[in-house]
């Protein structure tokens, strides 16, 4: 029986002697130099644009510089174009914004107060033209106002410091017409 | 042997003569890329992406003499990469039919040269226990025969560390050995 080291040596002399081959060298040749004139077709288009671009400069770094110069040029036009345009959108947006406050949901609340001043009678005003839909939703808003006032004589009541404190503000809101 | 003329010629920037280069030094890339990873395929891929970094870096070397060092230091980072995502992929474990064909060819008193499939399954075998480091060091200075001075500058370790690797992987595989032969 052999020793350990023995049979270490043994393999190890086994492994030395066989050598891997590479069967299929020229395949291998092949594909390298194919990706290697890729490369180099990537670099030459590249190369091509900065020469028809900066090719009248002979100095390398001066040439250089102007390649690192122009693309920060490039960068910061884009900078502020972006900037430009955000702002514009931003703009736009507000006109459209004070547009809608005057057109929808403002002046349709606005109609509507001026329906309730001019039913109220406080402004002399001839005739006043209302609609079936306007007179529902002037019925419901009476409606809804009537509860809440209920609801709120019933809180005050309820609460006799809230009732005290109700009072005293009235009378002191009385006074006040009093003496002006 | 590879031609210094024609690494000096590469190496200076005249790059007609780099097929040739690669008709050259690809044996050597292979053998020390099928003995780290394994696997035929991958080893050839590492010789592939190996020569192409050799043609973008080559006039970095500091002399045609260092040329042979410097393709294996490439061939050895570009194995532990192709190791590290190996990682990830469930270990083969070692069957009775490769420790069979090992103890077949230790016994013989002649051994026959094994063939790609077969040194790469022996060393798989014998090295699944093995780290990267210690793997490339069982490599370069058991079976390409490198000096520790030679391993230390491909590998980047200290001449300390290679001599300690070595001495695990020897470890490691004997372990293996008395276990299964």
């Amino acid at each position: 029986m052999a020793s350990e080291e023995e049979k270490y040596n043994r393999i190890l002399n086994v492994l030395r002697k066989s050598e891997p081959h590479l069967t299929d060298a020229n395949e291998i040749e092949e594909a390298v130099m194919s990706q290697i004139q890729k490369k180099r077709d990537r670099k030459t288009e590249t190369h091509t644009v900065f020469d028809y671009l900066f090719g009248w400069v002979y100095i390398s770094w001066i040439r250089k510089g102007l390649i690192a110069a122009s693309f920060l040029i490039i960068g910061l036009f884009a900078f502020q174009q972006t900037l430009i345009l955000k702002r514009v959108n931003m703009l736009e947006r507000q006109a459209i914004l004070s547009e809608s406050q005057f057109s929808s949901g403002a002046s349709a609340d606005l109609q509507e107060k001026m329906l309730l001043y001019k039913l109220t009678g406080r402004k002399s005003i001839e005739k006043i033209t209302i609609s079936e839909r306007q007179l529902n939703r002037l019925m419901k808003s009476y409606d809804d106002l009537e509860t809440r006032y209920r609801d709120l004589l019933k809180l005050i009541e309820d609460d006799p410091v809230l009732k005290q404190y109700f009072n005293k503000k009235l009378s002191e809101k009385n006074k006040r017409k009093f003496n002006m | 042997m590879i031609d210094p003329g024609l690494i000096e010629e590469c190496r200076n920037g005249d790059m007609r003569n780099f097929r040739e280069l690669v008709r050259e030094t690809s044996p050597l890339a292979f053998s020390a890329a099928l003995r780290m990873l394994g696997d035929e395929e991958q080893a050839k891929d590492v010789v592939q992406e190996t020569m192409i970094t050799a043609w973008e870096k080559i006039r970095t070397i500091r002399s045609a003499e260092s040329y042979r060092t410097w393709v294996y230091k490439i061939v050895i980072n570009k194995c532990y990469d192709q190791l590290r995502r190996m990682k990830k992929k469930p270990e083969k474990r070692a069957d009775e039919q490769t420790w069979a064909l090992i103890s077949n060819h230790i016994s013989s008193d002649q051994p026959s040269e094994l063939e790609n499939r077969e040194t790469a399954l022996i060393i798989n075998m014998l090295t699944e226990k093995l780290s990267p480091k210690q793997k490339a060091v069982f490599v370069l200075g058991e079976l390409e025969e490198m000096t520790h001075e030679e391993i230390s500058s491909i590998t980047g370790m200290s001449r300390v560390n290679v001599k300690a690797n070595l001495h695990h992987a020897r470890k490691r595989i004997g372990e293996m050995i008395k276990k299964y032969i």
